[in-house]
């Protein structure tokens, strides 16, 4: 039995421990009192809570940017929160918004709007007052400006268009014979022409192409439906109702991919991080991911460059996504603040090139048709995706890292390991989206 | 409570027949073997914690070296002071301790209130509401997420300490606890009170509640620990981040940037801490309430 | 205090008189108020709404209850492979480790309890992971399966063997939780054993002593049939839990389920359907589904323990 001394002890030790906790939380810095009483008039007025899900690279230069807008605004508190990427990003910002305490301005991927906008969660900007904080259409990439309206509205400003892209280590090609005069890879169109290209540098004992899928479900989902828009097919109706996969079209994609797997000319047996080691470690060809890895290759001093995914089976489309800012609605409107965000937005737009040193293209064309950006290689070579970007299905359980991405990068990973029949694999892809149509959507 | 000491076997091992048989070496063997693995066991036991210590003690770039290996080569708390800086810890710490204690003590008052109506009392429906009472313990309280997010949303109280307290204070658990010990309790002291005229309130105030210190101790200890552990309502509940607990804080938001092992490392055993200390300090309540809940 | 310490007194009979019964019937009520009021608001009601919600198209962020839909999400639930899928994982989830949550501590109970010195530091190993919150082991346990440069992977390597995706090879991840699992929560059955030890009377061991029994015998014929009850009781808590495993898959799989959601468990399956894809009404009838599967196993437990109290 414990004796009273120790317990005494004890309860001495917690109360005083206690008590210095709440005699902190009383100074200012802590705001107990406010944890009780739900204050819904939202932050300070000189107070911006701005969340993202940001990490790695992109989170760095994010807070480069937020730095230097910090440098401009000294009156201005900046409280910027990182939160994990994919789902539950999205329903944290779901949930508080529809709680009455969301952020003043977050990230969001315009592929995301399907699942947001309906719910009547984002608040629908001006554009007047959006010119008057110095943005106006014309300053933003078209296919991503479009993008970001629902039902004739527009909810997001967008930030970058972030696609698919092919990286090709440029001593392997050289050594296949593949590089032009100028050093630089040819663009490659049609199939025929990509497996040429691959079997010449899997001739010369390197890894042809590099595409992980591993625990990331969205690559594979990302190259299959690159090659499927290529060719002309859509996944889901534009009321993101009805699934219209086109079988033919479909089983021809998913048979490209399986030869590709099965003559072992793709290399898919990593994860994310693996991908990009093994591309790193110079001893392959092609490899194919989103452009954010850009500057994990330049530090490790690996001589590469980068150029928008082949036009393998018709005009050059690559999957992409948007990062964009969005105002959730606040429980209390109050133009004061929106001002103030609009003015930070149009700071970190400002800054578009540091973002684009991190691969993303930068939506904003003053930057993006600066002197500056197209001097940046490799990262400036591929902007012509952003204008040919095919975003995810409409629907609202699309979006990046959805589980319309989950369960289609599931059915086709299996296929760039060399497993299964496109048949199977198209089978798994049909059924697992059609159930996901036929769920009663929440909005 | 058995009456005998801990380990007493080995002294009766030594029979009272006082011969030696060739049983008692392989016994001894078997039994000296069995406490070698059970050694084993807890070191290994043990890795996961010294493990996340030992990166924590590390400078970022040193744990991502290989050969993976247990040497600090520059031993720093440099991870814990960023945890600090880079990441609203400090405030977390504040939330779970505000939540904890208040959670608690409301805890204490009401479970103990009813298991002293249930043990003492007699009331109508006194059985029914008893066992309407235990059946809670069945329900899986994932269940109950949405419903209480909704009822909080109503009120407009998500995102306030309300919404993470209050639900956390219904506890049949410590109802059963009070009410199992009241139960053992000689009922003498309260009935010659009555008789004396004593008022309920004053039987419970006086009598009861003083004698009942080791559950309040357990109850208490325990209420403590699984609402701070609590991770699901809390990371519903609380949106932002200036409300959150620790688990929730520690599994939602990313500090940093770059390299994070060290920071993660070190975020975990700061979110360790302050339940390691109560656990040392209150071991044996802890255990003995976990056997008493158990058993009966 | 034993009754011997206090003043005796000669009592009536218990019974009270009408008038003090009334005002006890207030008190009493009065007394347990507080705990049902908690406990009316925030566990009964909430289970009602929830029962409603499961016959509508609720939506987590639209308000209201939505359209009414009857027993159609049920319908739905029945026929959803996704939902059977989590199901079948939990199933193997609990049928992997509930053995060995029940033999390993058992057998450590046994172990340990004849251990004289030191058996303050066995208690606090085994027991100590299990008041860590399941953020804080987690993110322990993620680390020590990174890949490349975690602790399991770096051991493997040390040792010449290739290490295999703890976290990212679907046919592993779930085994990898469970690995967690067993590290976390043995310290809540070693507990329970030891406190069933100690209810075993000490004259049957002397009684075997003198008879020869070596400590095996003893534990094959004395220990284990005296632990029955605990034995029974351990292993239904245990069903129980890993019927409702969630944080601890949540948080290491990082809400995704694990690859191709190989490892999500029926409690992260009902997660997901109302918090990812904000189809609450449809997950509030899933998680009273799962709720009926979970009291029917409690009672099927009640029934043994009481034949087994009437055999005993």
């Amino acid at each position: 039995m414990s004796s009273p001394i120790t317990r005494r002890r004890f309860l001495t030790a917690a109360g005083g421990a206690a008590a210095l906790m709440v005699g902190a939380g009383c100074s200012s810095t802590y705001d107990i009192a406010g944890g009780f009483v739900n204050s819904n008039s939202g932050s300070g007025a000189n107070t911006i809570v701005y969340w993202n899900l940001l990490t790695g690279g992109d989170g760095s230069h994010m807070q480069t940017m937020e730095a230097a807008y910090r440098h401009e605004h000294p009156e201005v508190n900046l409280e910027s929160t990182v939160l994990e990427w994919g789902n539950p990003y999205y329903t944290k910002l779901a949930m508080a918004t529809r709680a009455g305490s969301p952020p003043d301005v977050a990230i969001m991927h315009l592929s995301r709007l399907g699942q947001f906008a309906p719910a009547n969660l984002l608040t629908p900007l001006d554009l007047d007052v959006l010119a008057d904080h110095g943005m106006t259409p014309a300053d933003f990439t078209p296919a991503a400006f479009v993008k970001a309206h629902h039902n004739g509205r527009l909810l997001a400003i967008p930030l970058d268009t972030h696609p698919f892209v092919q990286y090709y280590d440029l001593k392997v090609c050289r050594r296949a014979g593949l590089l032009n005069s100028f050093g630089h890879l040819p663009p490659i169109t049609g199939a025929q022409q990509l497996v040429r290209v691959l079997r010449r540098i899997k001739a010369t004992g390197a890894i042809p192409a590099v595409c992980d899928q591993i625990n990331d479900p969205s690559t594979p989902w990302r190259l299959f439906y690159t090659l499927y828009s290529q060719a002309g097919g859509s996944v889901l109706s534009d009321d993101g109702k009805e699934l219209v996969l086109n079988q033919p079209l479909a089983v021809r994609v998913l048979t490209f991919i399986g030869q590709l797997a099965r003559e072992g000319l793709v290399v898919a047996n990593e994860d994310a991080d693996g991908g990009v080691t093994v591309f790193q470690a110079g001893n392959s060809g092609l490899y194919w991911e989103g452009e954010w890895n850009v500057n994990t290759l330049q530090q490790a001093g690996l001589p590469f460059s980068m150029q928008p995914f082949p036009a393998v089976f018709g005009p050059a489309i690559t999957q992409a996504d948007s990062h964009s800012f969005v105002i959730p609605v606040q429980p209390h409107r109050d133009p004061q603040k929106l001002s103030t965000v609009l003015t930070m937005v149009h700071s970190l737009l400002g800054q578009s090139l540091v973002w684009a040193g991190g691969g993303h293209i930068p939506a904003w064309l003053p930057v993006r048709e600066s002197a500056g950006y197209q001097k940046l290689k490799p990262q400036s070579n591929y902007q012509s995706a952003a204008d040919h970007a095919v975003y995810d299905p409409p629907a609202w359980y699309s979006g990046s890292g959805s589980n319309l991405e989950i369960y289609a990068g599931g059915a086709v990973g299996g296929l760039m390991l060399g497993a299964g029949s496109p048949e199977s694999a198209y089978d798994e892809l049909h059924s697992t989206l059609q159930q996901l149509t036929q769920e009663r959507a929440p909005v | 409570m058995s009456t005998h000491a801990v380990g007493g076997h080995a002294a009766t091992a030594r029979s009272a027949s006082g011969t030696r048989r060739s049983g008692d070496g392989r016994d001894r063997l078997f039994r000296r073997s069995v406490t070698g693995v059970v050694i084993a066991l807890a070191l290994l036991w043990l890795v996961p914690i010294a493990w996340a210590l030992d990166t924590s003690f590390k400078a970022e770039p040193d744990t991502i070296k290989i050969p993976v290996n247990w040497a600090i080569s520059h031993f720093t708390l440099s991870a814990y002071s960023t945890d600090f800086s880079a990441s609203d810890i400090a405030r977390w710490y504040i939330n779970s301790a505000i939540v904890g204690v208040i959670v608690t003590v409301l805890t204490v008052f009401a479970a103990s209130m009813a298991g002293y109506a249930l043990s003492r009392q007699s009331f109508l429906g006194k059985r029914v509401l008893y066992v309407v009472i235990l059946a809670g313990i069945m329900i899986p309280p994932q269940a109950l997420m949405v419903p209480l997010f909704r009822e909080f949303q109503a009120v407009h109280a998500i995102n306030t300490y309300w919404a993470l307290i209050l639900p956390q204070v219904p506890a049949p658990i410590a109802v059963f606890i009070f009410k199992k010990f009241f139960d053992g309790q000689p009922i003498e002291l309260d009935q010659a009170a009555r008789i004396d005229g004593a008022s309920w309130w004053t039987c419970y105030r006086r009598i009861a509640l003083p004698l009942a210190r080791p559950a309040v101790a357990a109850v208490s200890i325990f209420t403590f620990v699984w609402t701070w552990n609590n991770f699901l309502w809390p990371f519903l509940a609380a949106t932002n981040q200036t409300m959150m607990t620790i688990p929730v804080g520690l599994g939602t938001v990313i500090p940093g940037t770059g390299i994070t092992n060290a920071l993660q490392m070190a975020s975990a055993v700061l979110g360790a801490l302050p339940l390691v200390m109560v656990f040392l300090l209150g071991q044996r309540q802890i255990v003995e309430g976990v056997a008493g809940t158990g058993l009966k | 205090m034993t009754s011997a310490a206090l003043p005796s007194r000669t009592l009536p009979a218990s019974r009270p008189r009408p008038g003090r019964l009334r005002s006890g019937e207030l008190a009493g009520l009065g007394f347990l108020a507080p705990f049902l009021v908690f406990y009316a608001l925030f566990l009964i009601l909430p289970l009602a709404l929830a029962a409603i919600m499961s016959l509508f198209n609720t939506s987590l962020v639209i308000p209201g209850l939505g359209r009414f839909v009857g027993l159609s999400n049920y319908g739905e639930l029945f026929g959803d492979t996704f939902f059977w899928q989590a199901m079948w994982h939990t199933v193997l989830f609990t049928i992997v480790s509930t053995p060995v949550l029940v033999v390993l501590p058992m057998f450590l109970a046994i172990a340990i309890y004849r251990v004289r010195r030191g058996q303050w530091f066995f208690r606090l190993t085994f027991f100590m992971p299990y008041i860590l919150p399941s953020a804080v082991i987690s993110l322990i346990w993620t680390w020590m399966y990174e890949p490349g440069y975690g602790l399991i992977d770096g051991t493997f390597h040390f040792l010449g063997l290739g290490a295999p995706g703890w976290l990212s090879s679907p046919h592993l991840v779930l085994y990898s939780i469970v690995i967690v699992t067993i590290w976390w929560t043995i310290g809540f059955s070693f507990v329970l054993f030891l406190a069933g030890l100690q209810d075993i009377p000490q004259n049957l061991y002397e009684a075997a002593e003198l008879d020869g029994a070596s400590w095996w015998t003893q534990t094959r014929r004395i220990t284990i049939p005296m632990l029955g009850r605990t034995i029974t009781l351990v292993a239904v808590l245990q069903v129980i839990a890993s019927l409702k495993v969630f944080d601890q898959v949540y948080l290491i799989t990082q809400g995704g389920g694990g690859p191709n959601y190989s490892a999500r468990t029926a409690i992260e399956y009902i997660y997901d359907q109302g918090f990812t894809s904000q189809r609450v009404g449809y997950a509030s009838a899933a998680s009273l589904v799962l709720f009926v599967v979970i009291m029917a196993i409690s009672f099927a437990w009640l029934a043994v323990v009481r034949r087994q109290e009437k055999g005993v």
